[in-house]
């Protein structure tokens, strides 16, 4: 029998929801400075009125007072689901009154794109898009990256801050407090922000020629979009308008980097570094990259698209690390990817699909499941092959000599059928609505896997069913479904309980 | 126990060289794979 909630089930989460919107009203303060630094008075104007709107919403939330601040398992989870819904909707106001957007759903759509670090955009004249606007929807990214939750973790973790870590889609608890994980976590972003920052703007200050100001706000957007595999960039020409190898190296180590666990950064770090390589997670996504990077070059190839091996590998190699990162940055115009065909097209197509690694910024099935897969059905083929006698081994390395139990394999295999169901739902739609199948496919499994690679279907004219579509994938895809589950059964009880 | 001294604190200056060497991990996998990356292109574009 369903239990119906009760006043206190909703208190304790209008409390949670409380915290975590006073900190994203602190956050609203930054893109508040930078316009008034700029003296962009309109956008100043609509972030005091989207930081009033977080704040109101915070104290409303703080003043539940529930008897308990003990999170269960259920009420983390919802609170999870709910800040990814209601941050964008808030967070979209100041896109939706500078009339860059269409509508106020397509502001959100960009808000949420940014929160979940997808990176497709509906924006219109992004060019000429207002800096505290531009720093705003990177933002956006910097937040959902690194973790509103971990943010308001690392400020604040009494009861329950366990539930809502795992409800973002994050596993490793790197020290044995969720506290201090979650500031490590910080800590990485904050050292690899300046680092990030510093490198990209001297490159763009001192290949590219721009201005030190022009630098420092180009450095610190890529920053944002490249550490966070977000895919936003200040301009409508993604990583093509920079027109740099140097610039794109410089990119492509902060994808790698956010690509990676915060447990592979904590080893990194602090060590012991021997054992990194020989992870089940780092051999795995080393292979898939190579795999999906020589399937997408020889499509190219083959397709004639590129004649030059400076060309080829120069174009092959950062698409494929874009994709596999789940950053979403493009070298290339988005009509000229929707020609990429046949194996290119299968290549990329997997990349997005199989994303980084587990517990990082990047979307996806993720490296871990994907070997926990492979070898579950590598097993099983041992099994029925070798004599009945014959002991099949059944663990894996990752940070220690693990089993590979029943449950784990299962557990692996639901999530990525629950992966491959929602990047057919979006692709179903998109046919649906007379997008070709190649293109349909790739874009849905963009959103889904929240990557923001796109050939062209998301666009401000397209229907809104389908944008909806892409909106519930960039959702349901960054948070892994747990919590959207979770959301839906409480609502469910909230109707139908007892 | 014999041989087990006091745990020495981890000071700024470990955590600067845990950091240092993270990016140049970081650049050594990128450079890495964009030399792969080269190599394969050369051996396809000779092959088709």
């Amino acid at each position: 029998m369903l239990i119906k909630p009760i006043g206190e089930d909703f208190r304790i989460i209008g409390y949670y929801l409380g915290r975590i919107f006073l900190v994203v009203a602190a956050a609203s303060l930054l893109p508040m400075a930078w316009a008034v630094a700029g003296r962009e008075w309109h956008p100043f104007a609509s972030f005091v009125l989207m930081a009033g709107l977080f704040a109101l919403l915070g104290v409303l939330g703080l003043r539940a007072r529930p008897e308990t601040d003990r999170l269960e398992w259920g009420h983390g989870m919802v609170v999870v689901a709910l800040t990814w819904v209601i941050v964008p909707v808030i967070g979209a106001v100041p896109f939706a009154l500078s009339g860059h957007w269409a509508n106020p759903l397509d502001a959100v759509f960009d808000a949420l794109s940014g929160l979940s670090t997808t990176g497709l955009a509906l924006v219109q004249d992004l060019d000429h898009l207002a800096p505290s606007l531009n720093f705003w929807r990177h933002l956006l990214h910097f937040l959902g990256g690194q973790g509103i939750i971990v943010a308001a973790l690392s400020l604040f973790a009494r009861g329950g801050g366990i539930t809502l870590y795992h409800g973002e889609a994050r596993d490793d608890r790197i020290l044995p407090s969720v506290t201090s994980t979650a500031r490590f976590i910080w800590a990485v972003a904050a050292v690899h922000l300046i680092v990030g920052v510093a490198a990209l703007g001297l490159v763009a200050n001192l290949v590219l020629g721009f201005t030190p100001i022009r630098s420092l706000f180009h450095g610190l957007m890529i920053f944002f979009a490249g550490f966070d595999t977000g895919g936003f960039a200040p301009q409508s020409t993604s990583l093509g308008y920079y027109h740099s190898a140097i610039f794109e190296g410089a990119t492509a180590v902060l994808m790698v980097a956010g690509a990676m666990s915060f447990g592979l950064h904590f080893a990194l770090w602090r060590g012991p570094r021997r054992a990194i390589f020989a992870n089940l997670e780092t051999k795995t996504i080393l292979g898939t990259f190579g795999f999906t990077m020589i399937l997408t070059l020889v499509g190219l190839a083959v397709g004639g698209l590129y004649t030059s091996v400076v060309g080829l590998s120069r174009q092959g190699f950062f698409q494929v690390l874009s994709a596999h990162t789940g950053t979403g940055f493009a070298t290339i115009p988005s009509a000229e990817l929707a020609g990429w065909g046949g194996l290119a097209f299968g290549g990329m197509a997997i990349a997005m699909a199989l994303g980084g690694m587990g517990s990082s910024t990047a979307g996806g099935v993720k490296a871990l499941r994907v070997g926990i897969t492979v070898k579950a059905i590598t097993n099983q083929v041992k099994a029925v092959l070798l004599p009945e006698a014959a002991v099949v081994g059944t663990s894996y390395y990752q940070s220690g000599r693990r089993n590979l139990t029943t449950e784990l394999a299962q557990s692996a295999m639901t999530v990525s059928l629950l992966y491959v169901a929602l990047f057919f739902l979006g692709a179903g739609v998109g046919i649906a609505y007379g997008v070709p199948l190649q293109e349909a496919l790739f874009e849905s499994v963009s959103a889904g896997a929240s990557v923001g690679l796109s050939v062209g279907v998301t666009d401000a004219a397209m229907p809104v069913l389908l944008k909806m579509t892409y909106m519930f994938q960039m959702w349901a895809g960054r948070l892994e479904f747990v919590a959207i589950f979770a959301l839906l059964g409480f609502l469910y009880a909230w109707v139908r309980g007892k | 126990m014999i041989g087990q001294g006091p745990k020495r604190h981890r000071g700024l200056a470990d955590d600067a060289r845990g950091g240092l060497i993270t990016f140049l991990i970081e650049i050594a996998i990128v450079a890495a794979l964009a030399l792969v990356a080269l190599l394969v292109s050369a051996v396809i574009l000779l092959l088709v």
